[in-house]
């Protein structure tokens, strides 16, 4: 039995050695690839029911995918926070502890400091429930002092423009909120004489505005309810952004339907 | 006190997941996650309405996971497009053991189906054949002023006031018409379960343990679970199907079999396939005289069906849509000329990565895998579900290659008639090592499409929607992605030998079964990944594209199933300010290689592209030509192809770029477009490579 085991163990590690060479050969090196590789070595070891292995296996790969942003960095971070409470051996867990701290160091993600000293807390702890306890403790921790984790990097999404003799037109919708909190209209190389924007908000329990247009110097606040906005002399290219940040039972939405630029 | 305790005895199994149905709730809210009001609401409903009819039974192991990684994923949804969908799937999916322990009681099958009912009903956009199917009901029971009367016709009507789809199907969707979109999706979710309590009954019969489960998976897993409770006539078909099959094994009669091909036949002509394969069991299974009297008595029902329908129904049924010289010309023509257009759609069921099985569902590997169990122990089963599917599936792709997975209805819907064969070979294969991993991880895309319906529908352009929405379009996976539209033999090919060496591995026991999948899934996420080299031109986002236009546009997705060559979407650059501008790669060394194809349409000035960044420019006027008709066209009708982008042949211009002189971008517009020459004067890009 325990030679059974031995294969697999190193069947596994030559397995997280080939895809850790694969990902530093062919994306070089940096902190997020130290963390895969951290993360390939810690889902060799890990000891456990087969999903969290297969868990861990889906979650480190799907990082690989999102190349660009938060969300590689997000992926192996929840992969490391499913493992160290689930896995039984400490070596794995140490190793997930290690790559989520470099993933802390990586950058992309603002407001782990808190998960990260409680995955730390909790790696030595033998018992799961213990450790279950302990990295709840850190998300309440973090909740508390930093909100949930979000973006270092700007998120905006640019919305297609069509052009017509008169008027430059967008008119596909789309759903602002704090995963995806601005959009962007531009018209490239015209002059418009008027902006009219169709948009509505919600998801908040005040008054206040939820979002700003901005042209150049301008800002047209967006308040929750239907709003239709006209911009005179718009200059592109133009934003609507969310101005809200995370708060506790709040769901802060800007639906965009249409905008029409008369040139 | 005593008695709440007896009360909850044993009981823990429920209040996990009456408790489970608060968390979800409140975390929903806590995170901040979007839709609050709509999947906030439905996911906790699914869960308390799985604890109310859970009864007694423990806490399912597996759900504790699926809540810790919907939590983890809400935590962290901001920071990706695509963790709210898989956070939101996960949510649901915490409910899906529980509903497999809950098959096991009395009626377990239909209470299991219960918690996804509210989801079904109420997310599920009605659209494609949808409102179609309910026009026909209405014009049955009114004047055809009601509710659905805009969507009298649809693209494919032969015309005269006769529709593309039967009036069978829609006559019995009439008991739910009074009650809107929810009466007849409700009368097809009876359908549904009328097909599941066959199955069920079936796998029972034949010595299946695992029974219930099994027909959970049935409702749980793709194609399955694509059109459950939809108004398509998929569900209804399989239990007509199931129901003929079972009623003949149990009184040997006959008579089930023939009404239930025949009624095949008049719920969808599609499922002859079906009612082929039904009639040609029943003769294989029948010995000596009784043979000849069938075989008699099939060709005088198949005369008599269709002087039936040219004398009495006017042809509706066949004689209007197939009985015609053209019909019987493309069937004749298809086999010789078409020959790699059928390999393709038979090979894109499996892999292609908008309706293709694979993608979606996984688990249909370890099916296939199993098909040789299943003959050599349960023949019976083998005959009647596999021969009948077998048939279906065959005319299917035969039929129309381009046309034979329904896009852009929902994924998996054609191929449900597969469903029966594929689970009961998965019941004896599924304690194989790995085949609950495909099992689980087909049921991880399930809910993310029970979640987010607007996933199952593609539109045959060669990307995919959920890899879209969930990955972003703008990674290197859509190149190493087997697409039919965008077809690239050799990953396709690639697809198709990797398929078939895991189900020899599965079938042979190989305990490198799992090794194999990992090595796979990584070493596409690792290439997937790699930054983009290639461009679609149509897929390109809108911050790399100054205007231009798609073509054709979103009002044609019929249009580009009657092209005869690629069927891909193009970008057009049809006036001046239209423009492509693309990042300079990373790893860039002196010179870059830039290759554009494209297709250019100038009927009056010569026109071309230009290639420029910064100080560096260049261009090339050039016209493409028009294809030659293909063969099998002029042999039906003899017609020189008109000048529309569709029919041009492809340009490929090359460039090398010096970095030395080049700016941070590249970009690429149009030349000579004076908008003088006719409506689709322009170029019409279709790939770009850099190097």
């Amino acid at each position: 039995m325990s030679l059974q085991m031995s294969h697999t163990l190193k069947t596994r590690l030559l397995f997280a050695l080939s895809a850790s060479l694969a990902v530093l050969i062919l994306r070089g090196f940096s902190f997020f690839t130290l963390a895969v590789c951290l993360y390939a070595a810690g889902t060799a070891l890990i000891k456990g029911p087969l999903p969290i292995t297969v868990s861990a296996i889906i979650l480190g790969g799907l990082s690989l995918l999102i190349a660009v942003g938060s969300g590689g960095p997000a992926l192996i971070m929840i992969g490391a926070l499913l493992a160290v409470v689930l896995s039984e051996s400490p070596a794995s867990r140490y190793l997930f502890c290690i790559c989520a701290a470099a993933i802390l160091i990586e950058g992309s993600i603002v407001g782990l400091l808190p998960i990260i000293a409680a995955l730390f807390i909790a790696s030595p702890v033998n018992r799961d429930k213990w450790r279950t306890v302990i990295l709840a403790g850190g998300v309440l921790l973090m909740l508390i002092i930093t909100g949930i984790p979000s973006a270092r990097e700007n998120r905006f999404l640019v919305l297609q423009e069509a052009l017509y003799p008169e008027a430059v037109v967008w008119h596909l919708p789309a759903e602002l909120n704090l995963g995806m909190p601005e959009l962007i209209l531009k018209a490239p190389g015209k002059e418009a004489v008027s902006l009219r924007l169709e948009v509505s908000a919600g998801g908040v329990r005040d008054n206040d505005p939820v979002g700003y247009v901005t042209s150049a110097l301008r800002r047209v606040p967006v308040y929750p309810g239907e709003n239709t906005l006209i911009i005179e002399d718009p200059e592109f290219p133009v934003s609507i952004r969310i101005c809200r940040s995370w708060k506790l039972f709040s769901h802060p939405v800007i639906h965009f339907y249409s905008a029409e630029a008369a040139i | 006190m005593i008695n709440l305790r007896r009360l909850f005895e044993g009981r823990s199994g429920m209040i996990f997941h009456a408790l489970s149905s608060i968390l979800v709730f409140f975390i929903w809210r806590i995170t901040g996650m979007p839709s609050p009001g709509v999947l906030g609401r439905l996911i906790p409903l699914s869960w308390l309405i799985t604890a109310s009819v859970y009864g007694k039974g423990g806490i399912p192991g597996l759900s504790r996971y699926l809540i810790a990684a919907f939590i983890l994923f809400s935590l962290f949804w901001t920071l990706d497009p695509g963790f709210e969908f898989i956070a939101a799937a996960f949510g649901l999916m915490g409910i899906f053991p529980g509903l497999l322990a809950l098959s096991s009681r009395k009626f377990g099958i239909q209470l299991a189906l219960l918690p996804l009912i509210p989801i079904i009903l109420l997310l599920v956009p009605f659209t494609g054949d949808e409102p179609h199917f309910a026009s026909i009901t209405e014009r049955l029971i009114t004047s055809g002023t009601g509710r659905f009367n805009e969507f009298s016709s649809q693209m494919g009507d032969p015309g005269g006031g006769i529709t593309h789809h039967q009036s069978f199907y829609p006559a019995l969707l009439i008991p739910g018409y009074p009650f809107s979109v929810p009466g007849i999706r409700g009368m097809n979710l009876l359908y549904a379960m009328a097909a599941l309590v066959f199955m069920s009954k079936l796998f029972r019969d034949s010595g299946y343990k695992n029974w219930k489960q099994l027909t959970v998976f049935g409702f749980l897993l793709i194609p399955g679970s694509s059109i459950l409770g939809l108004v398509y006539p998929g569900w209804l078909a399989l239990a007509v199907f199931l129901g003929g099959v079972y009623s003949y094994i149990r009184s040997k009669n006959t008579a089930w079999i023939i009404a239930a091909a025949m009624a095949l036949v008049l719920i969808k002509f599609r499922f002859i396939g079906l009612s082929i394969g039904l009639l040609a069991a029943l003769l294989i299974e029948s010995k000596g005289r009784k043979r000849v009297f069938l075989s008699v008595a099939f060709v005088c029902i198949a005369a008599g069906g269709l002087l039936f329908d040219l004398l009495i129904l006017n042809g509706r049924i066949f004689w209007v849509r197939y009985g015609n010289l053209a019909f019987i010309k493309v069937i004749i023509l298809q086999p010789l000329y078409r020959t790699p257009e059928v390999l393709i759609a038979a090979g894109s069921s499996l892999i292609d990565i908008e309706s293709g099985l694979l993608p979606k569902a996984p688990w249909v590997l370890a099916g296939l895998a199993g098909l040789h169990m299943l003959k050599s122990s349960n023949r019976k089963m083998f005959l009647w579900l596999g021969l009948p599917a077998l048939c279906y599936f065959l005319i299917l792709v035969f039929w129309n290659p381009n046309e034979w997975s329904g896009m852009p209805t929902p994924t998996g819907r054609m191929l449900l008639p597969l469903l029966p064969v594929l689970l009961a070979s998965l019941g004896l294969i599924m304690k194989r090592k790995g085949v609950r991993i495909l099992v689980w991880v087909s049921l991880g895309i399930s809910a993310l499409l029970f979640t987010h319906p607007f996933l199952r529908f593609n539109t045959a352009d060669g990307s995919d929607s959920l890899v879209g929405r969930v990955f972003g379009y703008f990674g290197n996976l859509g190149e190493f992605l087997p697409s039919a539209v965008r077809l690239d033999i050799a990953v396709f090919a690639g697809f198709m030998i990797l398929a078939g060496i895991i189900i020899v591995l599965f079938r042979v026991r190989s305990r490198y079964t799992q090794y194999t999948i990992a090595s796979a899934f990584l070493l596409i996420c690792v290439f997937g990944g790699l930054e983009r080299n290639s461009y679609e031109a149509e897929d390109i986002q809108p911050e790399y594209r100054n205007y231009c236009t798609i073509y054709p546009d979103e009002s044609d997705l019929e249009l580009r199933k009657f092209w005869f060559f690629s069927r891909e979407k193009m970008l057009r650059l049809s006036q001046k300010d239209d423009a492509v501008i693309l990042p300079i790669p990373q790893n860039a060394g002196d010179s870059l290689e830039l290759t554009v194809i494209y297709r250019s349409l100038s009927s009056g000035a010569e026109s071309g592209i230009e290639v420029s960044s910064g100080e560096w420019c260049d261009s090339v006027y050039v016209t493409s030509e028009v294809m030659e008709t293909p063969g099998w066209v002029r042999i039906m009708r003899n017609t020189d192809l008109p000048l529309m982008p569709e029919n041009l042949q492809n340009i490929r211009s090359d460039f090398i770029i010096p970095l030395a002189d080049c700016g941070d971008s590249i970009r690429i517009t149009a030349l000579g477009l004076d908008g003088r020459h006719g409506r689709f004067q322009g170029i019409y890009l279709d790939r770009i490579l850099v190097r």
